[in-house]
């Protein structure tokens, strides 16, 4: 052994006593017959005796529970907030659109809207609920159309018209004379005032019933 | 305190008591700090680092499932934390102060005025140079040795720690010791 020097394995594993009772027999014996491997280990345990007085070397630190703790606490809160920031933004939003539903200006807008659409499905309804009775569009004006139905069908238009509560009347049962003057491009179509009068608005009229009857092509006048 | 004490520590902090682990604080902020300013060679960085790390162990604590010593745990986390940290630091490295003198650019000396804990150290030079060493250290080397030879914990403590086998852990010890020695031997400490 005195001819082959310890490596530092062998002498680290003999500072950390990791060697087994013949090692360190055998070791110990080389290294006090052996100059260099002694200056080796002697090296060796004092490097590992100066860093194991660096244990003192880095100074006292104040006591730490409070610091920490509070700031355990701090980011605890913090987190929680910010978990809670859609949630308030969320309803934010809800309250500021519903104050915005409420506004005067979003409500006209939206009246009219609505205005809009429902005059034109109305016209919409009121043309094709016509077409259906197998009458023709005679004049459209901006609050009222005109058409034309024969007797038999006004039974079907007024359970269609007072279905949807559209207003309506009969204006005439008159025939050839009122074509001719609608040809010639008058506006009057030969509305009456008491035959309006007469008719009820969504019940069944007498003119209704009359014409019905008669099996005339019979006008009637249909409010948008 | 026994490990059993932790246990129960642990237990009270889970049941809601937070004040509770200012004993797991005391206990180990020694060894913690020690650790870290070891790993960074800044006293206030230490501390700003070993309140982080006992924050990261307190929101982590529900997750310890008493498969090793709490300890071991901890340290675990400190080691991490430590190894995250570095990382982040070299992505962001620092830029010295400097002042213009003349033509040059000088330094700016800034004197530290807190209480110096090295005063009661006898060998002020000894450590400053070991201190040094230490820090020259690669990361490897110096994490190993603050765990064995300055908290002179047990291979197998450092091969649960560190989650390397006990080989490996052998190994990396020889080396940073050898390392360690050849730079205090250039320097004339031995």
């Amino acid at each position: 052994m005195k001819s082959e020097h310890l490596n530092f394995e062998q002498l680290s594993d003999l500072f950390d006593d990791e060697v087994t009772e013949n090692e360190r027999k055998i070791y110990i014996f080389h290294i006090q017959s052996c100059s260099i491997c002694r200056h080796e280990y002697e090296s060796l345990c004092m490097c590992l005796s100066m860093l194991k007085g660096a244990k003192n070397g880095c100074g006292c630190i104040p006591d730490m529970c409070h610091d920490t703790i509070a700031t355990y606490r701090a980011r605890v809160r913090k987190r929680q907030y910010l978990k809670s920031v859609p949630a308030i933004a969320a309803s934010v939003l809800i309250i500021a659109g519903v104050g915005f539903l409420h506004t005067d200006q979003f409500m006209d807008e939206k009246t009219l809207f609505s205005a809009q659409v429902s005059t034109q499905s109305d016209l919409e309804r009121i043309i094709d609920s016509i077409r259906d009775s197998r009458g023709s569009i005679i004049n459209i004006t901006g609050e009222y159309v005109d058409g034309e139905i024969p007797g038999s069908d006004l039974a079907k238009l007024e359970r269609v018209l007072n279905y949807f509560r559209i207003k309506h009347a009969v204006i005439s049962n008159s025939q050839s004379a009122v074509f001719a003057e609608r040809a010639a491009g008058f506006e009057d179509v030969g509305f009456r005032a008491n035959s309006i009068a007469g008719a009820s608005m969504f019940g069944r009229s007498n003119d209704f019933l009359k014409s019905r009857e008669n099996g005339d092509k019979i006008r009637v006048r249909i409010f948008k | 305190m026994s490990v059993i004490d932790d246990v129960e520590i642990i237990s009270k902090v889970l049941g809601g008591d937070t004040d509770a682990f200012s004993h797991i604080i005391r206990k180990y902020q020694d060894m913690v700090f020690r650790y870290v300013y070891y790993q960074f060679n800044n006293y206030d960085e230490a501390l700003d680092i070993t309140q982080d790390i006992f924050i990261t162990v307190l929101e982590a604590l529900g997750s310890f499932r008493h498969e090793s010593k709490f300890s071991t745990w901890l340290y675990s986390i400190m080691v991490n934390h430590c190894k995250n940290y570095r990382k982040k630091k070299n992505r962001y490295s620092t830029v010295p102060l400097k002042i213009t003198k003349g033509d040059e650019e000088v330094d700016i000396q800034l004197q530290d005025f807190r209480e110096n804990p090295e005063e009661r150290i006898v060998n002020e030079d000894s450590l400053r140079i070991i201190k040094e060493e230490i820090a020259k250290l690669p990361d490897d080397f110096r994490e190993i040795l603050s765990l064995r030879d300055i908290e002179g914990m047990s291979y197998n403590e450092i091969s649960d720690i560190l989650g390397i086998n006990l080989s490996n852990v052998k190994v990396r010890i020889h080396r940073g010791r050898e390392y360690l020695k050849n730079r205090l031997h250039t320097r004339g400490l031995i």
